[in-house]
């Protein structure tokens, strides 16, 4: 078998050195940064196909020296190096984008120290703080989305690192005490305990050089030296004890990256001292350490020499490079230029050539000039004749107004994609959901909201019918309150409701601990719930004030007064006239109600991150979760997707008004009557 | 005692528009510069404890001007101030007068769109008739917020207002044109009206002097209830990020034109970092607001005799009764 070898991939979108770099959950790999030129940018690289695709910008501020952590929540935690200008943490979801996250409670924090406690908790610890080197540290939490500053460290430190030790413990290595270039180094290490905070892991000479820290396993971490005593050593846990391991085959201070087999392979970096201008020398060499055997070895060389390039490992064997810089220029000689290029060890060869953007296809038009013309034969031809036929009369109208919905549709965004595209051609915001087959994600879109407004829909018609009949039935004055409640919650707006409902949430956490909340994009009880309510409070107001009208104007016919004449019980009369006779008109309201919960499904859906057809709409016309910039970003159709989501939306809405209006003339013999005068 | 009767309904909504007429007045009456300054360090009056923005509500705080740093003694903030120390009350009134003037005339395109369709409906051909509405259903089909933000989205480069004009005008025409066909269509079928045709009246005439008089008070109400709707769409299109204005940064909190819907833009991160009174106060104002106006269209209704016909159209037979209270857009 041939030994692996590098080969070439897709090149990154923008030229790249010393980006963050972190495994998403679908294999693909994100990168943040290290586009001096390009104000912070980030891209996905997709081992499948070797393409890198942008995604939305990261919030302003991390250009550099970013650090990114994926989270047992699917998503990144990205931090920076913050001022009061910019944030120095945010949040990147494959569906939503990138997330504002609190600010550490550590402000203006640079040159920290951070890893991973658990699959939900990060530490960071020790940088420059707004006052100068600190010696705090704090822990963020997945589930809560907050800050929680803990024990500090034992002394302050500067430009330290970190690694987690495996076993909810992390490993804080290294670092200056001071800015000062007089500083003593500091070669001592702590390790932090979430239950009894930091305590000494030991010291070892030249620690303080520490450039990377390396988990290898439970309990054991590889330490990277630079400076005046290079190479490696190795920290145990079980021992509490550093140990210097073996000597490196090529001197270099390069990009380490672990990979699933347990080996280190040590990539690019630089061969000269790095204490200064012009003693940077890129390197193109790559070593592989074996911890078992606790031994180096060569491989074969990069295809050109990468300074501070990004490393990340796909899979068991295969390691993606990508970006750096070549060629440091002399100092006075301009800057250097990164790289674009990018190449996988032990992979094949890929183009990396991105498959094409979601233009609106003509196929859309097609089928739904086609849907058109057979609805209008299909009318025409059961409407003329001696015997017209009613339900292929009726079929005829659902195919045209269903074809009607679809050329609409597709005018509407081929004419919007033009004139934006036009524009501004680019990226946007990526979605996980976009590289999926449309079939697919319509089908499980359409699931989702369905699931959200039946429950939606199911309370609002219990509650708001069931006032407005208890209102009518019981002809109790003091529920007339419930008028002027109605008309406050009609006119809230549903984001308002949305918030108010999240103030809740948070009270509820405040008062008694507990999570009632489930994170936005979550797909669980919780979060269908909460969406329901929303979704349905308005529409429950609706159909009790309506329900009540119409309840009320029965009240008036004669029939009413008939049967109370008679001697009948109210409820009775209730039950079994006005109920029967307002059956066809309350039909008709709930129709209105559904087209509200319709019409507010896309923004309540976003709010919770809901993924359903109304948040995939809305993000498939360029709306997105990002935090603001001050630069407007271009706006990125996806016509077909967009197109496919409003037809399910009306299909729906048209298949639920044509069986409402089968049940109301069903319920109503008066609009039996209309419809044959008709 | 039946002038008491007649205005009695409308008391409810003249309190709550005095009682944002005083706010608006408070907050317009206050120096610009606290809509447009930062104001980001600041001293508790009386106590001297440091406090940094969003300053709590009714806290009288000593601030300094971030750039000048001149300082401001005692500066009351009332319903309290956004990230940047800017004082929220006056964001809201600055805010509101430019949303109020789309707000006016987003209803007038649609009463104009509406009406124009409506006697279309009403009125015109059976072919006439047949368009308008299937062009009616086909823009019903479509999510409404989706729609907005697709022309707004078209249409910017154009010109930024108008864009946010028409496309929260197509999105609420429907209402109107179904209640001015149901009231046409009702008032044709009364016995004046078929008189006048007998009697030789054209169309127009009999349009002009039987249906006009009678559209005027159903679309009065009418009117009231979409100042309210088009309110609650421009919250909602704000809170999606879609305003007046240029795009701005969370983090830089630079608002270079105060507008109801833009203050809502960022409302997610301020909730994601706990601060509330950033978020709730322009929310509320709109609602509020919304909520004044569909108060005034409710006692207006109170008042309308002439929205009771005997005769219920074909078309209104298929629908929920009074279709004009609903405040969605």
């Amino acid at each position: 078998m041939a030994a692996p070898t590098w080969a070439e991939t897709g090149q990154l979108q923008v030229p790249r050195a010393g980006a963050a770099t972190v495994k998403l959950v679908n294999g693909r790999i994100l990168v943040i940064g290290g586009d001096s030129h390009g104000g912070g940018t980030a891209e996905v690289y997709d081992p499948g196909t070797g393409a890198w695709k942008r995604v939305e910008d990261p919030p302003p501020g991390f250009i550099n020296n970013a650090q990114g952590f994926l989270l047992g929540n699917s998503r990144v935690l990205l931090l920076g190096p913050g001022s009061n200008r910019t944030a120095s943490a945010a949040s990147f979801d494959t569906e939503l984008g990138w997330l504002p996250v609190p600010d550490p409670p550590i402000d203006g924090i640079f040159d920290f120290a951070a890893a991973q406690l658990d699959a939900n908790d990060v530490l960071l610890a020790g940088g420059i703080g707004t006052s100068g080197p600190t010696d705090r540290a704090a822990v963020y939490n997945a589930h809560t989305g907050a800050w929680v500053e803990v024990t500090k460290l034992s002394s302050t430190r500067v430009a330290a690192s970190a690694a987690s030790l495996g076993n909810g413990l992390v490993l804080v290595a290294g670092g200056r005490p001071s800015l000062r270039s007089d500083a003593v180094p500091d070669d001592t290490a702590e390790v932090f305990d979430p239950g009894t905070g930091w305590r000494s892991a030991g010291s070892l000479p030249g620690l303080s050089s520490t450039y990377q820290l390396l988990t290898l396993g439970p309990g054991k971490v590889l330490a990277l030296l630079r400076g005046a005593l290079p190479g490696i050593a190795i920290y145990d846990a079980a021992t509490n004890s550093w140990q210097r391991g073996p000597a490196r085959p090529h001197p270099t201070v390069g990009q380490a990256v672990r990979m699933a087999t347990g080996r280190v392979m040590l990539v690019g970096g630089d061969t000269g001292s790095g204490d200064g201008p012009g003693t940077i020398r890129p390197s193109a060499d790559v070593d592989l350490y074996d911890p078992t055997s606790n031994s180096w070895s060569s491989l074969q060389q990069l295809s050109s020499p990468r300074y501070l390039p990004l490393v990340a490992a796909l899979d068991n064997r295969t390691v993606l490079v990508a970006g750096g810089i070549a060629v440091i220029p002399a100092p006075g000689q301009g800057r250097p230029s990164p790289l674009r290029t990018a190449e996988v060890f032990g992979g094949r060869a890929t183009t990396g050539i991105a498959g094409p953007t979601g233009i609106p296809e003509p196929g859309w038009i097609a089928g739904g000039l086609a849907l058109l013309l057979v609805g209008l034969l299909a009318w025409l031809g059961a409407s003329v004749g001696r015997r017209p036929s009613r339900l292929g009369a009726g079929l005829g109208r659902l195919a045209l107004q269903a074809g009607g919905v679809i050329v609409a549709t597709w005018a509407l965004f081929a004419f919007a994609h033009l004139l934006v595209n036009n524009r501004s051609p680019g990226n946007g915001a990526i979605a996980g959901f976009f590289s999926q087959p449309l079939g697919q994600v319509l089908w499980e879109a359409a699931g989702r909201s369905l699931t959200l407004i039946a429950y939606a829909s199911l309370g609002a018609t219990v509650i708001g019918l069931g006032a407005a009949i208890a209102v009518v039935g019981l002809r109790e004055r003091r529920l007339v309150g419930l008028e002027l409640s109605g008309a406050l919650l009609l006119v809230i707006p549903t984001f308002l409701l949305a918030i108010l409902v999240q103030e809740l949430q948070a009270f509820i956490f405040g008062k008694t601990g507990l999570i009632v909340a489930a994170g936005y994009g979550d797909v669980n009880g919780i979060q269908v719930f909460w969406a329901s309510l929303v979704l349905g409070i308005r529409p429950a107001t609706y159909l009790y004030r309506h329900g009540r009208t119409v309840l009320e104007r029965e009240t008036t016919e004669d029939y009413v007064r008939t049967a109370e004449a008679k001697g009948l019980d109210w409820g009775e009369v209730v039950r079994r006239h006005l109920l029967r006779a307002g059956g066809g008109a309350l039909v008709a309201t709930w129709i209105n109600s559904f087209r509200l919960m319709i019409g507010s499904l896309p923004l309540v859906e976003y709010f919770f991150g809901y993924p359903g057809l109304g948040r995939i709409l809305v993000q498939s016309i360029g709306v997105t979760y990002g935090v603001g910039s001050d630069v407007p970003r271009p706006v990125v159709f996806r016509g077909d997707l967009a197109i496919g989501l409003v037809v399910t939306l009306a299909l729906i809405l048209i298949l639920v008004e044509t069986s409402a209006g089968g049940l109301q003339r069903w319920l109503d013999p008066r609009v039996r009557a209309l419809r044959a005068a008709a | 005692m039946k002038w008491v009767r007649a205005v009695l309904p409308f008391v409810p909504c003249a309190l709550l528009f005095g009682a944002l007429a005083a706010l608006l007045w408070i907050g317009l009456s206050q120096p610009v510069r606290w809509a447009e300054r930062r104001y980001i360090l600041g001293y508790l009056s009386g106590s001297g404890q440091e406090v940094a923005p969003a300053y709590a509500p009714l806290s009288r705080v000593d601030v300094f001007e971030q750039g000048s740093n001149v300082r401001y003694d005692g500066h009351l903030y009332v319903i309290g101030s956004d990230a940047g120390g800017r004082d929220l009350l006056v964001l809201i009134a600055h805010g509101a007068v430019l949303s109020l003037e789309v707000v006016l005339l987003v209803v007038v395109l649609r009463l104009l769109i509406g009406i124009a369709a409506g006697v279309a409906m009403g009125l015109g051909s059976r072919r006439v008739q047949t368009f308008t509405t299937l062009i009616s259903r086909w823009i019903a089909g479509f999510p409404y917020l989706v729609l907005a933000i697709v022309l707004i989205t078209a249409l910017s480069g154009w010109s930024r207002f108008w864009a946010f004009a028409i496309a929260m005008a197509m999105v609420g025409w429907r209402d109107i044109a179904q209640l001015t066909a149901e009231r046409v269509e009702a008032i044709l079928a009364q016995p004046y009206a078929e008189a006048a045709r007998a009697l030789g009246g054209s169309r127009f005439g009999i349009f002009r002097r039987h249906v006009i008089p009678h559209l005027r008070p159903v679309l009065l109400v009418e009117t009231s209830f979409q100042f309210s709707a088009v309110l609650v769409l421009l919250g909602e299109l704000g809170y999606l990020r879609f305003f007046l204005g240029q795009p701005f940064s969370f983090n830089q909190i630079l608002l270079p034109q105060p507008e109801l819907g833009a203050l809502l833009a960022i409302a997610r991160d301020y909730i994601i970092s706990q601060q509330w009174a950033p978020v709730l106060a322009p929310a509320g104002a709109i609602a509020l607001l919304a909520l004044a106006f569909e108060l005034l269209g409710l006692a207006l209704r109170s008042t309308d005799r002439s929205g009771r016909p005997a005769y219920v159209s074909r078309r209104a037979a298929w629908r929920a009764p009074e279709p004009a209270t609903e405040p969605s857009p």
